[in-house]
Parts: C-alpha cells; structure tokens; sequence
C-alpha cells in the first residue's frame, strides 16, 4: 500500500509540472509598472584641439611623404631580453666576443625599390632610455643631431620567406661603436631613415604587427677573430614609432568638430545634462551624443572613438598641446561609425555614472579611431548649425 | 532508501504549491486561499463542515476526531482561467495541499498540513505598441510574470469540550516566497528587473463544532472557526535593479549591461495580518443526507503595501457565504454506488480591494463525490467548479477540476476485536 501511496506522488508531481499551459493574459498598459521615456540634451560648448599625433601605438612605420604629412624618421629600441634561449650561450660567453649585428625591417608591401638608401643611425651618447613611444615626437624629440649613421642600406628581397626587408649590416669593424662595457651590453636604440627624398610614402611593419615582422636585432658571436661565427642571439624590438611633421594647420580644422589622427585633432563636446538623475533601478537604453557630417557625400564611413573626460575642459580657444591634456577612462569608451552621414556614440555607461553623482560631467572627448585612413580627416556640425547641431539623444526604462 | 524517497518527494511537493494564474492574484500578496482539499471544494464551501467523511472535515480541526484512523491526504488540483477578451484559456495544474492527519483516543485528534495561504501565479502581457525615438519608429511590449507566495505550515491539535462539544487548536507557521519578474521589450532587447521576497509570522486558529439540536436522528450541528495572528507578518524585499537582458535567458549574466546589478534589501514590516471568522451549520434529514451553510469573513489588517508588486493595491478583505447538499455513502452497503460520497454547492465570494476600495465578485457552482477503497476507509476525492470573477472591468471564467487521494491507517487507536 506505501508503495502505491509513493507511486501516486510521483506521478501528481510530474503531471504537476508537465501539464502546464500559461498562456499570458493580455492587459492594458493601464496602471501598470516599467516606463519608457525620452530625452534630448542640448550640446551647449564645442572646441577642437590639436595633439601631437599617436604614432607609437600603430602597427605601423611610416618613411616618406603622404598628402602634406612628412615622416622624417623612425626611432627603434629593441628588447633587451634574447629570444633564443641564454642557456648554450651563458655556458660560453666568457670565451665569445661580438663579431657583428644586423637590424632587419620588414615591408608591408612586395614591391621592391631597390635604388631607395636608408641609414641606420645610433646614439653614441646616449643609454637605452633614448625614448618613449607614446611620447615622442617632432617636436619634443630633439636628440637626433647627436646621432651618428652606423650603417646604410637599401630594399631587398628575404630568401627565406621571399618578403621584401630592409637589413642593416653592422660589421665587426664598426660593432664596436655599438657594443658597451661587455658583450651582453649594446645600444638598443636606433633611427632608421631614408638617405634622400622618396616619392610617396613606404610602410614597414612596427613592434605593435601581429604578423611576427617586427624590427628585429641579430647580435652574432665567435670564440676569436679568426674563427667562425658559434653564437647568434636575436632582440624584438619594443618601441618605435614614426615620427611626423604635421600639414599647418588651416581654417577648416577649427571651423566645425574636425577629427583627423595624423593631424591630431580632436574635438571636446560638452553635454548640458541639467543635474539629470536617473530614476531608482532604471536602465539606460541609449545616450546617444549624435554629430552629423559636413561632408555631403555621406556615403563613405567614418570611425570615432569618444570618451568622457576626466577634467575641466578649454571649450574657449582653440589650442595645440604636446601631449593630449585630457585623460580618460577606457572602460567607458564608445565606438561607432558614421551611417549616412551621422554618427551616434552610446554615451549610457558614462551616463548612468554620472547620473548617479559618481561621475562630473566635464563633457566628452571625441576623435578619430586608428583603424580608419589616418591621413584623412572629417568634420561635423558644430552649433552653428540651424538643423545638424550635435545632441545628445537619451532613451531609458523605469519601474 | 525508502526514506529517502519520502523525503525527496516532500521536498518536491513543497515546490509545487501552486494555483492557477489570475490577474487578481497580481495585486500584493496575490489571492487568498482557504479550501484547498478536494472534499471542500467539491462543496463550495471553506472548510468548517464536514465533508470529508460524515462528522469530519479536513479542513475543521475540530472535526478530526470524527475521521475514525489516521489519514495521509494530498490534493491536486488543476484550474483553467479564460477572459473574455482572451482568445486562450490559461491552464495551470499542481499540488495544492498535503495533509497528516491521526486521531486518537478516540476523541482526540493531532495533524500537520502544508498548503498555500496566499498564491501568487500570474502572466501577463501588454500589446506592442510603437513609439517613435530619434525620428525612427522603435516597438515596445511588456511581460510581467510572478509566482510563489505564502506557504501556510500547521500544527492542530483537537479535544473534546463536552460531550456534544469539540474545540480544535492550530498553530500555523507562515513561510515561503514569492518573485515577480517584470520585463519591458524595447527592440531588440528586454529589459528586466525581479523583486523577491520571503515571508514569515505565524498565526492561531481555533475550531469548534457541536451538536446543538437532535431529534429523531435529525441534528443541527454549528461549527465556528477563528484565526488571528498575534502580530503582523513581515517580508524582506529583495528588489534588484532593472539589466538588458543581451542574450535573452531572463537571467543577469555577465554578458548583459550594466556589469554589475545592484540590489536593495529592505525588512518590511505589517504586509499581512489576516483575521478570519467562520461561521457553518449542517442538518441532516436522515442518516446520510445533509444541507449545509456556510459563511467566512476575512479581512486582512497589514496595511503596508510596499511590495513592490505589480499592481499597486491588494485584496483587502473577501466574504463568502455557501450553501449545498451532501450525501455520505452508506459503508455497509454491498453497492459501490451506495458507498460514494457527493457533494453538491454554490458559493459566492466578493474580493475588496485596499486603495481603490473596488470588488471583484466571484461566483461558482460545485460538485464533487468521494470513494471509499480498502478495509480501512482511503479515499479518493474527485470534484468540479465552474464560476466567473467580475470586477476591475474584467470578467473571467474559472474552471477546477480537483483529485484528492487519502490513505488510511490505524495508529493510535485500539483495535475492537
């Protein structure tokens, strides 16, 4: 009998659950939880500013010239750890002495223009700590006069991969010039430049490629001049960067929002958000700060990063700095690109902050993205407009 | 083993207390339930007259006594809910009510019961409707679901006053919990936020029946039953932040916005505080048949509406009066028809709400028969109700259909040679 009394409760128990069918009930929307709502903000201060651009952080080197853009030259530091292993070379090296180095750049094309020179310039003067690729540039590096060319070159193709390179050969007569107090101390950093003026422009790929090209140092050791060469040790390099003149500026980039990345302009959007709270346990669904595009032939996209930031403003004059003043907090970076035209940054997670009184609204940030062409540049409306102002468009849920 | 079993099915069937969905049981704590076993609602009326077996209800503690041996009942129940401006019927099914019962001594009776006290089960839905953001047209619907509620746990204990005379004692803990999620569709995601909250308190009910008139075989017999709680019951509300649900599995994750939702946990203090009184009688015209009335008035005292449910108001207070037949099946008899218990009722209910002070009126017919199985009296109870719910400009129809399966043995009592 027990076991039938458990058979049947096992057998309500699943009926219980299977044989449900809750089809919702339709309601008015009368009285009842979760709003929707709408909002505009205007943008009442718009400023371009101009920065040295950002060449350290690109995939890229650049050498020549590109619509107004002049690459004088490339720094190069390498790594001072080895990428073979020290272990062979660590048993040996008191008997090894320095024979000679090869630096190697990789192109990102296959055309070869093998009558184009380069020089390899180094620092005699100078330790490993010659730069700083997020920071140099041309007009805070001024340490190219002291430097000595220590070797030239010219375009050539790699037998073994038949890619098109640049090879620095720094023989054993002049390896000394580069070699410090010992043979695991060298002069890590180096300007690569062409010899004479190149039309055009030549790209080689920089520390930051994810195709293993990098710049690379070869260092190679023997037991004594007479011998052969025993030991090779290769260095990666860790930091370069190209360093730019800049076109002069021009009335264009300061008329409306003007983004560009090689020209280093950037835009301050401030936002009047009017002590804007958002209510308990509400959601943000878009804040959207939306630019529309001078340009009429909208057709071609754009890609503008935007953040907001961290300190008080200039929108009073257009100004041009060394380093961008204006720090910002990457976690609340938005990205869009432009569709016909416009461009909407969700501006939401930098909203809901600062709706909660966590966050000043100092205004955002906007500039052109790394990925698009960097030499080219782009404009929205700014508050002269009648029609295409910029705003900031906010939609939210409430309880 | 077999213990285990046990326990794994208790445990499963405290899951499952449930009754079918209703827009009424979307206000505060949801609806109020006070006949839950089969015997009872096949009568239509609340539990105080005795319908289970003759002289005893399941409902009644005082009536325990009556039931002859110990019981172990469990009640299924399966509802159907249509609105008249619904094209489908909402169909929800589930155990309802488990019940142990031991009489002893003859006139003495002890018990424990689980059942729903008040129910939450609700789905509902709005229409989509367009609304028009940076000059594009964006559609918008909300959902709201909500389940769970009070689970009522009680402890009864029934003794003889008099001769003629029975007064029955509970103890009734109240626990469980109750979780709405409330989602607002904005192409092309949802947007959800959950409330929670857990119940607890307790509250003292006391049964009384006897017999006031006998003549002829033929006997009036009263039964009364009050239920108070000493002090309001409590809840703490968890109420978590709304999310866009990115990926759309109703759950916060880290694949949603914002990264981290915040919760808000508040005691809240006074949400129910229910007082019932009943009041029922049956007469008998001969040994077997039986008219009844019955009549209950509940209001619940807890004025606190800060539930954050998904409307704002509740049900307040529900009266209901029920009339009906019964007919106990005669045990001697050869005939299984002879044996069957029918039941027979109707019964109307009227629902006042707290803030807007409105009613919904609820009126059913029912019908239901028991029968007897085994040498010592299980039972299986069958019983039907159709009504219908007007008020808040809705009209809704309200099937049951209820199983009951109660198994008998003889523990406390002497066995008569």
């Amino acid at each position: 009998m027990l076991r039938f009394f458990f058979c049947i409760f096992y057998f309500l128990f699943f009926i219980s659950i299977y044989s449900c069918e809750e089809n919702p009930i339709i309601v008015e929307n009368e009285n009842l939880p979760l709003n929707l709502d709408t909002l505009s903000f205007n943008v009442t201060k718009t400023i371009n500013y101009k920065v040295e651009p950002a060449f350290g952080n690109l995939d890229t080197l650049f050498f020549g010239e590109y619509e107004g853009f002049k690459f004088h030259y490339s720094l190069i530091g390498f790594d001072t750890l080895s990428e073979d292993s020290d272990h062979s070379y660590n048993l040996y090296k008191d008997s090894l002495i320095v024979d000679s180095a090869e630096i190697s750049l990789k192109s990102f094309s296959d055309t070869l223009i093998s009558n184009q020179k380069f020089n390899l310039r180094y620092f005699p003067n100078f330790s490993d700590s010659v730069f700083n690729e997020s920071e140099a540039s041309f007009k805070n590096f001024t340490n190219y006069s002291s430097s000595s060319i220590l070797s030239s070159s010219s375009m050539m193709v790699d037998s073994s991969d038949t890619t098109v390179m640049l090879k620095f050969v720094v023989d054993t007569e002049d390896i000394e010039k580069i070699t410090g107090t010992n043979i695991d101390n060298f002069n890590m950093s180096f300007i690569v430049e062409t010899s004479d003026k190149i039309e055009g422009s030549l790209k080689f790929h920089s520390s930051e490629t994810i195709s293993g090209y990098y710049p690379r140092m070869k260092v190679f050791y023997k037991n004594s001049k007479n011998d052969t060469i025993n030991f090779q040790k290769s260095f990666r390099s860790y930091d370069d960067v190209t360093i730019i003149e800049q076109p002069t500026v021009e009335q264009s980039d300061t008329a409306n929002i003007s983004l560009g990345y090689a020209k280093g302009l950037k835009s301050l959007v401030y936002v009047e958000l009017d002590d804007f709270r958002l209510p308990d346990r509400g959601i943000l669904k878009k804040a959207e700060l939306i630019l529309n595009n001078v340009d009429l032939d909208s057709s071609s996209t754009f890609t503008i990063d935007s953040y907001p930031i961290e300190s008080t403003g200039d929108y009073d004059v257009f100004n041009e700095y060394n380093d961008d003043p204006y720090g910002v907090n990457f976690t609340f970076m938005t990205t869009s690109n432009t569709v016909n035209g416009e461009v909407k940054l969700n501006h939401r997670s930098a909203l809901r902050e600062i709706s909660k009184g966590s966050r000043v609204n100092y205004g955002f940030k906007v500039e052109s993205s790394p990925v698009n062409n960097l030499f080219k540049s782009t404009s929205f409306h700014s508050l002269n407009s009648k029609d295409l102002f910029p705003v900031m468009r906010v939609i939210y849920a409430i309880p | 083993m077999q213990f285990l079993n046990k326990i794994t099915v208790l445990f499963l069937l405290l899951l499952s207390f449930t009754i079918s969905q209703s827009i009424e049981s979307a206000y505060g704590l949801g609806l109020n339930k006070t006949s839950l076993h089969t015997s009872t609602i096949g009568s239509g009326g609340a539990g105080l007259i005795p319908t289970f077996h003759q002289g005893a209800s399941i409902d009644n503690v005082s009536s325990w006594p009556n039931l002859g041996s110990t019981f172990i009942s469990v009640s299924y129940e399966s509802q159907s809910s249509n609105y008249e401006e619904s094209v489908k019927s909402s169909i929800y099914s589930g155990i309802s009510g488990l019940q142990f019962i031991a009489p002893f001594k003859d006139r003495f009776a002890l018990g424990i019961s689980l059942k729903p006290a008040n129910t939450v089960n609700t789905r509902l839905m709005t229409d989509t409707v367009s609304i028009t953001y940076n000059n594009a047209p964006l559609k918008s619907s909300k959902f709201f679901s909500a389940g769970g509620g009070i689970i009522k746990g009680s402890f009864g204990i029934s003794m003889p006053l008099s001769q003629r005379f029975g007064i029955g004692i509970s103890i009734n803990n109240y626990f469980g919990s109750s979780r709405d999620e409330q989602s607002l569709y904005i192409e092309p995601y949802n947007y959800r936020l959950f409330n929670i909250r857990s119940f607890e308190g307790l509250t003292y009910s006391i049964d009384m029946s006897g017999n006031i008139f006998s003549n002829q075989g033929r006997n009036l017999t009263l039964f009364s039953k009050i239920l108070f709680a000493p002090k309001p019951i409590n809840a703490i509300l968890y109420t978590f932040d709304m999310y866009e649900d990115r990926n759309n599995n109703f759950a916060f994750d880290a694949a949603d916005y914002p990264n981290e939702l915040d919760v808000d946990t508040t005691s809240i203090n006074d949400i129910y505080s229910p007082f019932e009184l009943g009041l029922g009688f049956t007469y008998n015209f001969n040994e077997f048949l039986y008219a009844f009335s019955e009549y209950q008035s509940f209001k619940d005292f807890g004025n606190n509406l800060n539930l954050n449910s998904i409307f704002k108001d509740k049900i307040n207070n529900h009266n209901q009066l029920s009339v009906g037949f019964l007919r106990f099946g005669n045990p001697n008899s050869n005939s299984w028809q002879d044996q069957l218990i029918l039941r027979f009722g109707i019964n109307q209910t009227k629902y006042q709400y707290y803030l807007s002070q409105s009613y919904v009126i609820e009126n059913s017919i029912s019908f239901g028969f028991g029968f007897k199985f085994g040498l010592i009296g299980n039972q299986i109870d069958l019983s039907y109700r159709f009504g219908n719910r007007e008020g808040l400009n809705k009209k809704e129809t309200i099937q049951n259909l209820n199983i009951s399966i109660s198994i008998g043995d003889i523990w406390f009592l002497k066995r008569r040679n």
